[in-house]
């Protein structure tokens, strides 16, 4: 399973992306871990696994006409994440996709290097905070879960045994709440999600080229785009070209409960220099991650975007669902801008549906025989 | 002409909904302003100084999605005029082979239309697909999203090459720049894989857009595209409509996430190149 799960991840990145998005991803990696800044909610900026070679000091936040934080540019995504795996990897029990099949060899970043060296135990080597992983963060402790294998920050984590360091409790992941950073689902949302592993890793959203949901494509690979005008902020990826609109202007929800889409329906509203976002209308068909941990499909999520400097948005989401979760799940991470060595770059297409050849890495056993292409049901 | 169906592949009843307001006015009637005329209204201006496109948009080209060439209406085809402007016939100057070629999709390969299969519509395609589309402007970026198939563009509007010509992409390499009121888009690098319409009109590789966009009042956009393609046409000529801005400020641009809910296929016969059933 675990190799399977390894192999599509791969492969997802890989069939899917055209070779000319290969040689763009060159510049992906990122510039530098940026000084840590007063007042940054939850996830401290210096907790960084990278060495902080860039001596520059990122300037003082930019602002719109508007005066509220001007977050137009690149972007990496949130780091420490949870695109591998959002849960700490399990040395036991049923939780990761390790713990079920394996007997608790490691989470689906057992694997040894990898594309942009994302498997390396930590869900997302090398991010600010993520210091202490598997993957010991690169020089500009970015986030190195891209694909291409340019960026410095993964590469090291390759071939640590996955989740060896959450194994040892020492792992963070994305999750500060519960404290076990686990994915606080009921008994029977639990069980669900273990037996999606066990034998439906075939239904991983992404690998049908599905959107990733609120919140997981805050931390899908590849980088994002942000236009950000006095109205609305769009978040933009290279990843299954997603995008999010989130108008600015604190408008209530319009969509009646039967309309869902992959991304939901966000509104925004300023509180002071911090943008809360709320989304809710998402389907059942996203995970939180590519490990099986599926989103119930009642999610409520209220996410913080704080701008500390120029260079470093620090991200906090909540996630709730009266039905599924016990308690609110709270998320913590940071969103460094991505691309600065390179004036020059622009997103890339990523044609995931027209290129997929990643499906028929799967085998039975992960439900690999299913011949259905449209929506699955979980 | 079997091919309606694509219009709502993978299209949520939900989505169907929230579409009403979008019905489309109208058709462009062939009388499309000249997207680089000059222009008697205002345009009103960015804070840079650039013409202001921003707002929620959706075509007034009618019938264009099924066929850019005049067409009657059938099961589920909307009948509408050309919306080329500049052939004497008001028709693709198509080179004899390719004329053929056409023929023999539109006959038997109806099913290979490549929005049918939820690939990116390419340009200009996207921009009479049967949907909305918001635009926004900012720091040397015109930015379009579209509800058809979630796609977006990012369109530079300072100064930059197009990307090397070996890079072939379903949406192509945009490089815009501001003419007096009108947005220009240079549009290279596409992949020849996209069609114009469910008509089996076709481009290649080789496929050179040059896009005009101009305000021409407060709730209209002048738009034309002219087309290049020494592989396929025999000379250059030009499609032209307008956009008209929805007129519900509160719309918010829906999705319309074509692969993940896909039935269009199944409606395709085997005589129309679908595998067998």
């Amino acid at each position: 399973m675990n190799k399977n799960k390894f192999l599509g991840s791969m492969m997802a990145v890989a069939a899917a992306t055209v070779a000319v998005a290969i040689f763009v991803m060159g510049p992906l990696p990122m510039t530098g871990q940026q000084a840590p800044a007063k007042g940054v909610p939850a996830v401290a900026a210096d907790k960084g696994g990278g060495k902080g070679k860039d001596a520059t000091p990122p300037g003082p936040v930019p602002r719109l006409k508007n005066g509220k934080p001007d977050m137009n540019g690149y972007w990496g995504p949130v780091a420490p994440g949870g695109n591998v795996n959002i849960e700490p990897a399990q040395a036991k029990g049923g939780g990761a996709p390790g713990g079920a099949k394996g007997g608790g060899k490691g989470g689906p970043g057992g694997a040894p290097g990898g594309p942009g060296g994302a498997p390396g135990g930590a869900p997302v080597a090398g991010g600010p905070g993520a210091g202490k992983g598997a993957g010991k963060g690169g020089p500009g402790g970015a986030p190195a879960a891209v694909a291409g294998g340019a960026g410095p920050g993964g590469a090291p984590g390759g071939g640590a045994p996955g989740g060896a360091g959450a194994a040892k409790g020492k792992q963070k992941g994305v999750i500060i709440d519960p404290e076990d950073a686990r994915v606080p689902y009921t008994a029977a949302a639990r069980a669900k999600s273990d037996e999606i592993i066990a034998k439906r890793m075939f239904l991983e959203p992404e690998l049908h080229c599905f959107m990733s949901g609120v919140p997981h494509n805050m931390w899908v690979q590849f980088n994002s785009q942000i236009v950000h005008t006095a109205d609305n902020l769009v978040i933009m990826w290279e990843f299954m070209h997603s995008r999010r609109i989130i108008p600015t202007d604190g408008r209530p929800h319009q969509f009646p409960g039967q309309v869902r889409q992959f991304q939901g329906e966000s509104s925004g509203k300023w509180e002071g220099d911090t943008l809360v976002v709320t989304t809710k209308n998402q389907t059942d068909h996203t995970w939180f991650d590519t490990s099986g941990h599926y989103a119930p499909k009642d999610i409520e999520v209220v996410e913080r975007f704080t701008m500390i400097n120029a260079n470093q948005i620090s991200y906090e989401a909540t996630v709730t669902s009266p039905t599924e979760l016990t308690q609110p799940m709270k998320l913590s991470g940071m969103i460094s801008r991505a691309n600065m060595n390179d004036p020059t770059y622009e997103q890339m297409e990523f044609a995931c549906i027209e290129g997929n050849q990643d499906l028929s890495h799967y085998t039975e056993t992960a439900g690999g025989k299913a011949k259905e292409i449209g929506v699955l049901k979980q | 002409m079997r091919t309606w169906f694509s219009l709502f592949a993978g299209t949520a009843a939900a989505l169907a909904v929230v579409l009403c307001p979008l019905s489309i006015s109208g058709q462009a009637k062939g009388k499309a302003k000249d997207a680089g005329a000059k222009n008697v209204y205002k345009v009103p201006r960015m804070a840079d100084g650039a013409p202001d496109l921003q707002g929620t948009w959706f075509t007034n080209s009618g019938a264009a999605a099924w066929d850019i060439e005049e067409h009657g209406g059938g099961l589920g085809v909307q009948a509408g005029p050309s919306i080329i402007t500049d052939t004497p016939d008001k028709k693709i100057p198509y080179q004899a082979w390719a004329l053929e070629h056409r023929k023999d999709l539109i006959l038997n390969h109806a099913y290979d239309d490549p929005q049918a299969h939820c690939y990116a519509s390419g340009v200009p395609r996207v921009n009479y697909a049967p949907f909305g589309l918001q635009i926004y402007q900012g720091r040397g970026l015109v930015t379009f999203t579209f509800e058809n198939f979630h796609l977006f563009r990012l369109v530079p509007t300072t100064p930059m090459p197009h990307v090397r010509p070996a890079a072939k992409l379903f949406m192509g390499d945009s490089r815009g720049h501001w003419e007096g009121d009108t947005l220009v888009i240079d549009v290279t690098n596409q992949n020849g894989r996209t069609w114009l319409d469910m008509a089996s009109n076709f481009t290649s590789d080789g496929l050179h857009v040059v896009e005009r966009f101009r305000r021409v009042d407060e709730n209209t956009i002048a738009y034309e595209a002219k087309m290049t393609d020494p592989k396929v046409y025999t000379r250059p000529w030009t499609m032209a409509f307008t956009l008209r801005r929805n007129p519900d400020p509160n719309y918010e641009l829906m999705e319309l996430a074509c692969w993940e809910g896909e039935r269009d296929l199944v409606h395709y016969p085997e005589d129309q190149g679908a595998p067998k059933k």
